[in-house]
């Protein structure tokens, strides 16, 4: 019993008294040489809100439609507005079904998307990043918050050394969250060791012109 | 034991080895629980009111509500509804499930496409879906394009308009390598054979062999379409052959 006791303590520690380390900065669209692979101009960027039924968050649309706007995929704007119309909170069965929906309100074609829940991202993130692709990533603690959260951020960066987060709570040019990709491997699958991501597999714009690069 | 593990918690300090803990019930209360930890009492929790009282031998605290703080949700619930997702491994594309089998590993999902050439048409919605009409009807444009990602924009986009790409023409049309590196650019259109033309020409692994010859008679033998100086290497060669042969 007393064992069984401490460790339910533990996990209850665990959960009510997490105060993880100030393991990121924020910053803006690069940092110590490196720079944003999908650099999203602000103007871009959307902001978080609650669902007009029940107030939930939207956090989930929200960073899928910002995606979809890096992609190119103007049918898919106003998603997040849409949606809000619906009870919020989202996980991928919602997010497939909110998808249909719409593009059947809007009477346009399902762009393609993917969508990986389990604990093995790294490999994934490190194909979007190559590719120039925007993933949309579950989000389970940072310093702006204090503590556990249920939230997700689309993923600006994933490289060698650091993995950026663009946050639909703190959108802007300064405030992309930088950090290593370690770090951010450890809070997309916080608190149960796996994560959820979703991607646009639509290419995204083209790179910048330019002669020798 | 979970609400056990919550009033000990409460005041958010757990210690990690509590002691020999009980709940002791009484008869003619049964609407309460006791907690004693290591024999002594440490506090009372009444089911009805949901209250909970701390005790240190002689008073009784103030009462707390107990499932507040175990319901709490995270320290922010921004919308991600993590009891629906899936308790293993779960890939799927537009919604349809993919079957482990099919592929290797969660980065199959993504296509490798880093390397593909960029066509961009930018220019107004009349230019653009003339070019992205050609692309699709006309075979000569559609095969000059395979394995190219083709987009289009206007010029105030936000893609285009701040990023160096000349934005003027009627349309302007690019074609880069997946690095940026502009391979071809015109800033007018005259008609998908020439664009096909073009394209090909540009691209890195052109080959004029390969180029289409539309012009040879019908019924004529089809010849390779080398350049001249090989044709004339080898009429060389062939007299060279023919004359040592006569002797």
């Amino acid at each position: 019993m007393r064992y069984l006791v401490a460790l339910v303590s533990l996990g209850m520690g665990t959960v009510v008294g997490l105060q993880p380390e100030a393991t990121s900065q924020i910053n803006g669209r690069s940092f110590d040489g490196d720079e944003l692979t999908c650099d999203l101009p602000a103007l871009e960027h959307l902001a978080n809100i609650a669902s007009r039924r029940d107030g939930r968050g939207m956090c989930v649309m929200t960073s899928i439609e910002m995606a979809a706007r890096w992609h190119g995929l103007e049918t898919m704007r106003g998603l997040r507005d849409w949606c809000a119309n619906q009870p919020g909170g989202a996980y991928p069965a919602k997010v497939d079904r909110q998808i249909r929906e719409f593009c059947e309100a809007r009477g346009v074609p399902i762009p393609l998307y993917a969508q990986y829940e389990g604990p093995h991202i790294d490999t994934l993130l490190d194909r979007c990043d190559r590719t120039g692709r925007m993933a949309c990533v579950t989000y389970g603690y940072s310093p702006r918050y204090g503590g556990t959260i249920a939230h997700m951020v689309c993923c600006t960066r994933f490289g060698p050394r650091y993995a950026v987060a663009l946050d639909n709570n703190f959108p802007g040019t300064h405030s992309y969250e930088w950090m290593s990709r370690d770090e951010m491997r450890r809070r997309i699958v916080h608190p149960n060791g796996r994560g959820w991501v979703f991607v646009w597999l639509a290419p995204p714009p083209p790179p910048p012109p330019c002669h020798e690069p | 034991m979970v609400l056990l593990a919550a009033a000990i918690c409460l005041g958010q300090t757990c210690p990690v080895s509590p002691g020999l803990v009980e709940w002791r019930t009484r008869d003619d209360d049964p609407h309460r629980v006791y907690l004693f930890v290591d024999g002594r009492q440490r506090g009372g929790y009444d089911w009805a009111a949901d209250e909970w009282r701390d005790f240190d031998g002689q008073t009784w605290g103030r009462p707390r509500s107990f499932r507040q703080s175990i319901m709490a949700k995270p320290a922010g619930d921004f919308g991600v509804m993590r009891e629906h997702l899936a308790a293993g491994e779960r890939l799927s594309i537009q919604g349809q499930s993919v079957a482990e089998s099919r592929l290797a590993s969660p980065e199959s999902l993504v296509p490798d496409d880093s390397t593909n050439l960029r066509l961009t048409v930018i220019g107004s919605p009349e230019q653009r879906r003339r070019v992205l009409g050609d692309l699709v009807e006309n075979t000569d444009l559609a095969e000059a394009c395979r394995g190219m990602f083709v987009q289009s924009y206007a010029p105030t986009d936000w893609a285009v308009a701040d990023a160096g790409f000349v934005t003027t023409g009627s349309p302007t049309i690019y074609l880069q390598a997946a690095n940026g590196r502009v391979l071809h650019r015109q800033d007018e259109y005259h008609g998908p054979e020439r664009l096909a033309a073009a394209l090909r020409r540009a691209r890195p692994d052109y080959d004029p062999s390969k180029d289409p010859n539309r012009d040879r008679p019908l019924g004529v033998l089809s010849l390779p379409n080398w350049p001249r100086t090989v044709w004339y290497v080898l009429g060389i060669v062939a007299c060279l052959f023919l004359l040592r042969r006569k002797r």
